[in-house]
């Protein structure tokens, strides 16, 4: 029997789903896997932000992963030099994210995007050797140790369970921002810039301003992830924040789908939770793998797993459900105002 | 949205099922597990390689002659990928996995990075790490198997003034914790006997070309060379490169320039080269046989990367015996502290009350392509 | 100091190092130049033919003239297994997407090299032994005048085949406009084939080259893949005398400042050129006027 349309079904998803998620550390009550989830949390705000510049506007960004470092580093200076509180780095970290990003992207952003590719190699090297070797600063080598744990009035949040709760908070309410900034006039832009260069200055779309503005979201999304990291391992040293990271970042967006906010966080998961739960998959099997995917989905799936699983399901959907009433997918595009 | 719907359902079933595979997987206990981390993969997966190794022999030798008092060991391997991060990974891997005990990590600057979790944990951790702060900043939890940066540092410096009466000595390091903190000391030695180093010059770890900083180096005059560098692939470069730019030194090198890795790498450019090192096989009696088991196994020579894993364990379950038990940690921490005299194939442990239980260095050249020993040098140590 | 012989070790030094990365960014530029795309795989043209070198001359023993030219056979399949596999089910797409799938199969191949050769840096016989020669006083390995000469006869040798020769005007054509070319009966797939293999075999030259010299690793290609970019972007993104410009200019400025300013920041003064070069002349010494914002 055909499910009723509407309401029903939509009451009882979404506090489903809350009530699963909020549950998580009663049901796996081991520390190092929630760890775990942490780890993939933090990943998939990065990602998000990847998702911004690369999924939604089509411009490649190398270097998430200095601007993750960048919000780590951050933090960790205001918190052990300066005493600050969580909530303190927290407004901080990512907008200093941000401001590196506009002024990496300013000069960059005005070449064509080949240009961009190359400026984040180069801009994420060298941010990575300064992290590294400027000892009086960042601590070089050995890093910054002791960053406190988050602290946020009477609640702490030291543990891995009760941080998990600080970073789902976080890590939803950046996905809901970016669903918002998708279906806003500024996601439009994106996409514009992103299907058709040339055709979206023409009709009047400032491409320059709104890469720059993709930008400095994606690098914002790296730092607020890069502070969370910080008051989670309570330690951060420049090796973690090197382009290997960046390129890992790619293949999250990519496997899981660029432009999907949920396909984001799919595929910043997926990637974390392989290496763990397949133990012969660590190192460079999972790697390798990785890489061969990034090629077959690049040929075959450019979408992503949420692209397959998006035509999957509204195949399901359509035969199991065949008057259920469909949304369409994207409002028809106005012409421009 | 149903499609996006869709997603998040199947996402949240997905990840909560793996989860619970994994929690399962986290909750299985096993037998007196000691905790071994070790760069497996990544840059220094080479020197890593060996120490599981030796970690194995020692584990057969052990179970061999009835582990503790009849409870088997078991060595758990926990890969850091070779970074600082892969190292905390490891270790809270290690303690959830119920370890007893830690055998490494092994560089100072991921043991810095893991201390405070060792400490809050308390478990004891037996490390090979040499910078010498290491066992001052006030954890109890850690038990040094090597001699510190202190007595290599003050060991070279001494054979470089006093052997080879060099009073021109430019210094070549690292900027990891060990090659910048070696290099103070070295510095420090020198100033005791009013000395200053003539040049001295730092690299990045994994660096190519080392052009400049040995001409430098050469400019300032100097007629000996101390070399302090973590990675034995670096040494293996930075000899190379001395012989390609004709340049005659002296040089006295830290123990990761005579590993097999180095001379497997140059063969004949470092012919000549001195280095101080903790482990070196005809030392004594325990050593000697520590090489013929691993060449017998492994049908490779031994070196200070094999050596002190192999010691750690059987240090470890030697202390189990005499303590008395496998599960008490603070017991196995006590009779650690009370170790005295004990003949392992590093030399002889004398515990101080902060951890640090060899104080002596050997001297030694490499000749016709192999580490020939010199003499041993003891250091008083406060 | 900066006595004479100390500036001309500095300078030898850094023209060979120079003359790596730019061979590498010739491999690099030839295909932005003919194809329109980046190819973030290029290091590991180098570090797989580098690998197979050392398989063949210690493990096989074999002398070095055949091993080299069975290096060369090895990279004219390399070049067309990964034009077939990571570039051609792609051509109709935007760049991204190929630099996308070239940055896939780079972090295959750095792995799969781990997995197959394992971590231990290996060594490779060279054609001189380590000794170097002594110009006044300036030492010279031998393996750098192989590495500084090779560079000139291949720039010579491209001269010849792109100016002279019917296939490289076919190249040239088919690079600077592929619609047209195809119209004159250009078999245009082919040339790019043609195209790939050929920067293949660059990387194979290149890794012949290296191999004697840096110990082969999974990773070596990164770096200087890194290195090379910054050479073409320096030279001009698309310009072939641009790129060994830009190679020989890194490779010795690189080495003054890491001298005379600091060592340990080497790596950096590439990419600081890098992104100075992008902020002031972002054509580079010889590329075109580059368009703004597309």
């Amino acid at each position: 029997m055909p499910l009723k349309k509407g309401l029903p079904a939509k009451a009882l998803f979404y506090p489903m789903v809350a009530i699963a998620l909020a549950a998580l550390p009663m049901i796996i009550r081991s520390n190092y896997w929630i760890g775990t989830v942490n780890l993939a949390i933090i990943y998939s705000i990065a990602v998000l932000g990847l998702n911004i510049i690369l999924g939604l506007t089509g411009q490649l960004n190398i270097a998430q992963a200095a601007f993750w470092g960048i919000g780590a580093y951050t933090a960790a200076l205001l918190n052990t030099r300066l005493g600050w509180p969580f909530w303190a780095t927290f407004l901080v970290a990512p907008p200093t994210a941000a401001a590196f990003g506009v002024i990496l992207g300013f000069p960059t952003l005005r070449l064509s995007g080949r240009y961009l590719a190359m400026a984040t190699i180069g801009f994420g090297i060298i941010i990575n050797l300064i992290l590294h070797n400027w000892k009086e600063f960042t601590g070089g080598v050995d890093g910054i140790p002791g960053i406190g744990a988050p602290v946020l009035g009477p609640l702490k949040f030291s543990t891995n369970a009760s941080f998990y709760y600080l970073a789902l908070v976080c890590l939803i309410l950046a996905a809901l921002t970016q669903v918002r900034i998708k279906n806003s006039r500024m996601g439009r832009a994106f996409r514009a810039i992103k299907d058709n260069e040339l055709a979206a200055e023409l009709s009047g779309v400032d491409t320059f301003k709104y890469r720059v503005v993709a930008f400095a979201l994606c690098s914002a999304y790296g730092g607020l992830a890069g502070q969370l990291f910080a008051h989670r391992t309570k330690y951060v040293s420049a090796e973690t924040f090197f382009i290997d990271m960046s390129i890992l970042f790619i293949c999250m967006l990519m496997i899981g789908g660029a432009g999907s906010v949920a396909g984001s966080i799919v595929g910043a998961s997926l990637l974390t939770f392989i290496p763990e739960w397949l133990r012969f998959l660590q190192g460079p099997w999972a790697m390798a793998i990785f890489g061969l995917a990034i090629v077959v989905i690049m040929i075959f799936m450019p979408t992503g797993l949420a692209g397959l699983v998006k035509s999957i399901g509204s195949k399901m959907v359509m035969r199991l459900w065949p008057d259920a009433h469909q949304e369409p997918a994207e409002l028809p595009r106005k012409a421009s105002h | 949205m149903i499609r996006g719907r869709w997603m998040v359902v199947l996402w949240t079933l997905f990840l909560v099922f793996g989860l619970f595979l994994g929690s399962l997987e986290a909750q299985t206990k096993t037998p007196v597990r000691v905790g071994f981390i070790t760069e497996q993969t990544g840059a220094a997966s080479m020197s890593g390689e060996r120490g599981i190794r030796a970690t194995k022999l020692a584990e057969k030798q052990v179970n061999g002659a009835g582990g503790v008092n009849g409870t088997p060991v078991e060595v758990g391997i926990y890969d850091n990928n070779s970074t600082t991060q892969g190292t905390v990974n490891a270790v809270n891997k290690a303690i959830e996995d119920k370890v007893i005990a830690l055998s490494g990590p092994g560089r100072s600057t991921h043991i810095q990075a893991v201390s405070p979790i060792i400490k809050e944990n308390a478990i004891p951790a037996l490390i090979p790490g040499t910078a010498v702060q290491l066992t001052r900043q006030g954890n109890p939890w850690l038990f040094r198997v090597r001699p510190d940066d202190s007595i290599y540092g003050t060991a070279m410096t001494q054979f470089l003034m006093r052997d080879l009466k060099l009073t021109k000595i430019g210094i070549i390091h690292d900027a990891d914790a060990f090659g910048t903190g070696g290099a103070d000391i070295v510095t420090e030695t020198m100033k005791k006997n009013n000395l200053t180093p003539v040049r001295r010059e730092r690299y990045t770890v994994g660096t190519k070309d080392y052009t400049a900083q040995l001409l430098n180096i050469k400019n300032a005059g100097a007629e000996g060379v101390v070399l302090y560098t973590t990675n034995s692939e670096d040494a293996a470069v930075i000899f190379r490169q001395i012989k390609e730019l004709g340049i005659k030194w002296k040089i006295v090198g830290c123990p990761a320039t005579t590993s097999q890795v180095v001379i497997d790498l140059v063969k004949d450019a470092s012919e000549g080269a001195y280095a101080a090192v903790d482990y070196f096989p005809d030392a004594n009696p325990q050593s000697k046989a520590f090489r013929d088991a691993y060449f017998k196994e492994y049908n490779q020579e031994a070196d200070f990367l094999t050596a002190y894993p192999y010691d750690t364990l059987v240090l470890l379950v030697d202390v189990m015996k005499r303590a008395g038990t496998t599960t008490d940690r603070n017991k196995i921490r006590e009779t650690i502290l009370a170790t005295k005299g004990y003949k392992g194939a590093m030399g002889t442990y004398n515990f101080t009350p902060n951890g640090d239980g060899i104080h002596e260095a050997n001297l030694v050249q490499i000749k016709g392509g192999k580490p020939q020993y010199i003499r041993t040098i003891s250091v008083e140590q406060k | 100091m900066f006595d004479a012989t100390t500036l001309a070790q500095f300078l030898v030094s850094g023209l060979a190092m120079g003359s790596v990365y730019a061979l590498i960014a010739l491999s690099f530029a030839l295909l932005y130049k003919a194809v329109g795309i980046l190819n973030f795989a290029v290091g590991e043209s180098v570090m797989v033919p580098a690998f197979i070198v050392v398989i063949l001359l210690t493990a096989l023993k074999l002398p070095f003239l055949p091993a080299y030219l069975m290096i060369i056979a090895v990279m004219v399949v390399f070049g067309a297994v990964f034009q077939r596999t990571v570039y051609h089910p792609l051509r109709g797409r935007p760049f991204i997407s190929v630099l996308v799938s070239t940055i896939g199969a780079s972090l295959f191949l750095r792995n799969t090299s781990l997995l197959v050769f394992g971590a231990d840096p290996r060594v490779s016989p060279g054609l001189f032994p380590v000794q170097s020669v002594n110009f006044f006083g300036v030492f010279v390995p031998p393996q750098y005048l192989l590495i500084i000469t090779t560079l000139i006869v291949l720039v010579v040798f491209q001269y010849w085949l792109f100016e002279k020769t019917l296939l490289g005007k076919k190249m040239q054509a088919t690079a600077q406009d592929r619609d047209m070319a195809r119209l004159l009966g250009i078999p245009v797939d082919r040339i790019i084939l043609i195209t790939f293999i050929y920067a293949a075999i660059l990387g194979g030259i290149a890794a012949i080259l290296l191999a004697p010299i840096f110990y082969v690793t999974s990773d070596m290609g990164f770096m200087f893949a890194l290195k090379a970019f910054a050479s073409s972007i320096a030279g001009g993104l698309g310009s072939i005398p641009g790129a060994i410009v830009g190679g020989l200019f890194i490779g010795v400025v690189e080495l003054f400042c890491a001298a005379y300013i600091s060592a340990t920041y080497k790596d950096v003064f590439a990419f600081i050129i890098l992104i100075a070069v992008l902020l002031l002349r972002p054509q580079g010494f010889f590329g075109e006027k580059v368009a703004e914002k597309v």
